[in-house]
């Protein structure tokens, strides 16, 4: 028992000791200064884009760091290496309000910089309109001193819940997008329908229209792809960044890419395997099937699974995929699930959920 | 009366060529409305579809009935009718359910006949939402 004492002494003493750890600005305590070019694209909301000089205070608790009063007021955010992650916000802006995008502020490895850009969203009983705000940060010096720092004991492999406001920021863009889109197709077919009837006045009208939905369409999905990208750049093979950027590029019709990102998001097995288990269950409730259907029992589910299984190569929107693009049948499944049903992709949305959900 | 005459001709018409062709009958008179094709085979069908005619095909598959139809380059796949085998949920799902779809001239994909999947992606329809839901199951 004594033996045990000692041993458990010796063990906590040496967890206890201070060691220096490598430099990163998530193991700093302290505070640092910093000279900001604040670039403001107004553009869009009938104003210019300016760059007006900051000069701000960072202070640094290890791996939250907080900035007062700084553009759009005070900010925290958590630092991961040399990224402070920042979250997205509303803050009142004006006679309006505006909600500010997640975004990333990237230091350099020398200290010497930094960058980051976020986006916002007006809007005030006039109307609404978006810009962007770019920050490029100088430093008066290099790193601060190392600040020495208590081991602290082990913590859970990096998780992909931090990226959880951005990717949610983003998929919000993404749905507007999406019915901006609809929208389009309405009115293309409201124009098909009058070209030729006693209505064919109103043709020009909605042809304008369709013309201003497709600029607004046409910025923000430059919008969506910039924060896909953002999140991408940190976690490339990404479920959630991955099937949202197949979904775009599936509506743009840039099939080839989509067939790309839905591979690299169908990468993540354990989601998808499990997404396709849930899949069937909700399938079979909504279909009220008392039993899921089997190829054994159901001559129609079996003409499809030979359907299935008999991909030789060939071409699905175009896009020529080989023989081995059927070779993982799950993978092979979901993918026709994603291009047949209409509704896939809101489906498989709300049976994942976000980074985090249980 | 002059319509009905002419209804009366091109039925006659239809019914001889049926008669005399296995696989494609019909072909009627050079001034009369699109042309219409009534096809026994999936080649037949095809061949008419991928030229834009009015044509038509019903055919019984492992799991039930199939009616193909093509008409101005908007081709229909419907599903009359499953085998008794199947349960009635999805009998409900899935009987008398169409998928339609447009293609350009001599740009029949033929792999709408020769699948229940391959070949659908630019088509609507109820059909093809049932059976995208039913490959979780595949």
């Amino acid at each position: 028992m004594p033996k045990i004492l000692i041993l458990l002494i010796f063990f906590v003493s040496t967890v206890s000791a201070e060691v220096s750890l490598p430099w990163t600005w998530s193991s700093y305590v302290g505070t640092s200064q910093w000279r900001v070019d604040v670039t403001e694209d107004e553009t869009a909301c009938g104003g210019e884009t300016t760059t007006a000089p900051y000069t701000i205070s960072i202070i640094h608790n290890l791996t939250s760091a907080k900035i007062n009063n700084f553009v759009h007021g005070d900010v925290s955010g958590v630092f991961e290496g040399n990224i402070l992650h920042i979250p997205g916000r509303t803050i009142p802006d004006g006679s309006g309000t505006s909600v500010l995008s997640s975004y990333d502020i990237t230091f350099s490895q020398d200290c010497s910089s930094f960058a980051a850009k976020y986006y916002w969203d007006y809007s005030d009983s006039y109307g609404s309109c978006s810009g962007s705000t770019t920050l490029r940060g100088t430093a008066y010096k290099g790193c601060p001193a190392p600040t020495v720092v208590p081991v602290i004991p082990p913590v859970e492999p990096p998780s992909t819940e931090y990226l959880r406001s951005e990717i949610s920021n983003a998929r919000h863009d993404l749905n507007e997008g999406s019915a901006l889109r609809s929208l389009m197709n309405i009115h293309q077919q409201e124009i098909d329908f009058k070209r030729n009837s006693e209505f064919a006045d109103s043709v020009k009208e909605l042809e304008e229209l369709i013309k201003d939905e497709k600029n607004k369409l046409n910025q923000l999905e430059s919008k969506i792809e910039a924060e896909y990208k953002v999140i991408l750049d940190k976690d490339p093979s990404n479920f959630w960044a991955n099937w949202d950027v197949a979904e775009l590029k599936k509506q743009q019709g840039k099939y080839d890419e989509y067939f790309a990102y839905f591979d690299r998001a169908a990468s993540n097995k354990n989601i998808f395997e499990n997404t396709k288990n849930e899949l069937k269950k909700k399938v079979a409730e909504d279909f009220g099937f008392s039993e899921f259907p089997t190829v054994d029992k159901s001559n129609i589910v079996r003409t499809l699974g030979d359907d299935m299984n008999r991909w030789q190569g060939g071409t699905i929107y175009d896009v020529n995929l080989p023989k081995e693009a059927a070779a993982d049948k799950k993978t092979w499944s979901m993918k026709l699930y994603n291009i047949l049903y209409s509704d896939s992709y809101s489906i498989v949305n709300e049976l994942v959920g976000l980074p985090g959900d249980k | 009366m002059f319509v009905s005459i002419f209804l009366m001709f091109i039925t006659g018409c239809v019914s001889s060529n049926q008669q005399a062709s296995q696989n494609q009958s019909t072909t009627p008179p050079a001034l009369s409305p699109p042309a219409i094709t009534g096809c026994n085979d999936k080649t037949c069908f095809i061949s008419a579809a991928n030229d834009c005619k009015d044509t038509s095909l019903t055919l019984t598959e492992d799991f039930g009935v199939l009616k193909y139809s093509s008409k101005d380059c908007i081709f229909t796949k419907t599903l009359v009718s499953l085998n008794a085998n199947e349960t009635e949920e999805m009998k409900t799902l899935l009987e008398g359910k169409s998928m339609t779809c447009k293609y350009e001239n001599g740009k029949f994909d033929q792999r709408l006949v020769t699948s229940l999947i391959y070949g659908t992606e630019y088509c609507d329809g109820e059909l093809k939402d049932a059976l995208g839901q039913l490959i979780v199951f595949a």
